[in-house]
């Protein structure tokens, strides 16, 4: 028999009742979208882990004062968070997300392959290396939606509120962002397959 | 009258956001049209070439966040 899957609501009311617990399971459940959006924003994994510490910390304060309205939406306000968090710093330090950090980090660089053989990993490592590529091409705003869509797993309408557009607007920088992908792909001749 | 499908309503398919009504007719209007049909793969092949695994954060920074909880003064009872 399959266990039911306890809502990110549910684990809320456990964690607000003093348990924990839950909220370590909602961190586990929810940090790789989060993080690997915060990653590809930002390209710096030190700040994207602080910017990740950061966004958590601002949850249990939330959660903790009694303030958090989002019922049902957890996961796009905290992503909402973590998203004005990367925003925050750019503005800060008065650079665009495009810049390449002071240490050249390269994201795809730190995976990690612990569990893949060599081959597999240095494959994994080309596919991860042509996509960051060919993302950081693409204006800024559409860089930010396929971000969003694709990494975070937002939808378009989650997308069209945090980035204060409609959601035809955030269909239509996809659609660009997709053509020009292509367009990129087909001049330099990268395999699609 | 055949329904027609603005560029935004193939997108809307490609990405799983279109109710049930939608889906179909979208999917009918593709096995019909294949100019449509060529729009849609296209798209479809470059999502595809976006599609990547995700990547974890450290376990320092979950722990650090867990740390945090547990010195937080105002947990609830």
């Amino acid at each position: 028999m399959r266990t039911p899957i306890i809502s990110d609501q549910d684990l809320i009311n456990q964690y607000l009742s003093g348990d924990s617990s839950s909220l370590e399971l909602l961190i586990n459940r929810h940090k790789n979208q989060i993080f690997t959006s915060i990653l590809f924003m930002v390209k710096d994994r030190y700040l994207a882990e602080d910017i990740f510490q950061e966004t958590f910390c601002k949850v249990i304060d939330t959660l903790n004062a009694g303030k958090y309205r989002e019922e049902g939406k957890f996961l796009p306000w905290v992503l909402r968070i973590s998203h004005n968090l990367s925003i925050d710093h750019f503005r800060k330090t008065k650079r665009t997300p495009t810049v390449e950090t002071s240490d050249g980090f390269d994201i795809f660089e730190i995976l990690k392959f612990t569990d893949k053989n060599v081959e597999d990993s240095m494959i994994e490592s080309e596919v991860h290396s042509k996509v960051r590529k060919l993302v950081d091409q693409l204006p800024e705003e559409q860089k930010e939606v396929v971000i969003l869509r694709h990494y975070a797993g937002m939808s378009f309408k989650e997308i069209a509120n945090l980035t204060q557009v409609s959601i035809n607007t955030a269909l239509g920088r996809m659609r660009y962002a997709l053509q020009n992908l292509r367009k990129i792909i087909l001049e330099k001749e990268i395999s699609l397959q | 009258m055949e329904q027609t499908f603005t560029p935004n309503d193939l997108l809307r398919y490609l990405y799983g956001e279109v109710d049930p009504h939608e889906k179909n007719a979208i999917r009918e209007a593709l096995e019909r049209d294949w100019l449509l049909k060529e729009k849609f793969d296209q798209l479809a092949q470059t999502k595809d070439f976006l599609s990547i695994d995700l990547i974890e954060p450290s376990a320092t920074s979950v722990e650090i966040i867990l740390e945090y909880n547990r010195k937080s003064d105002s947990i609830p009872a």
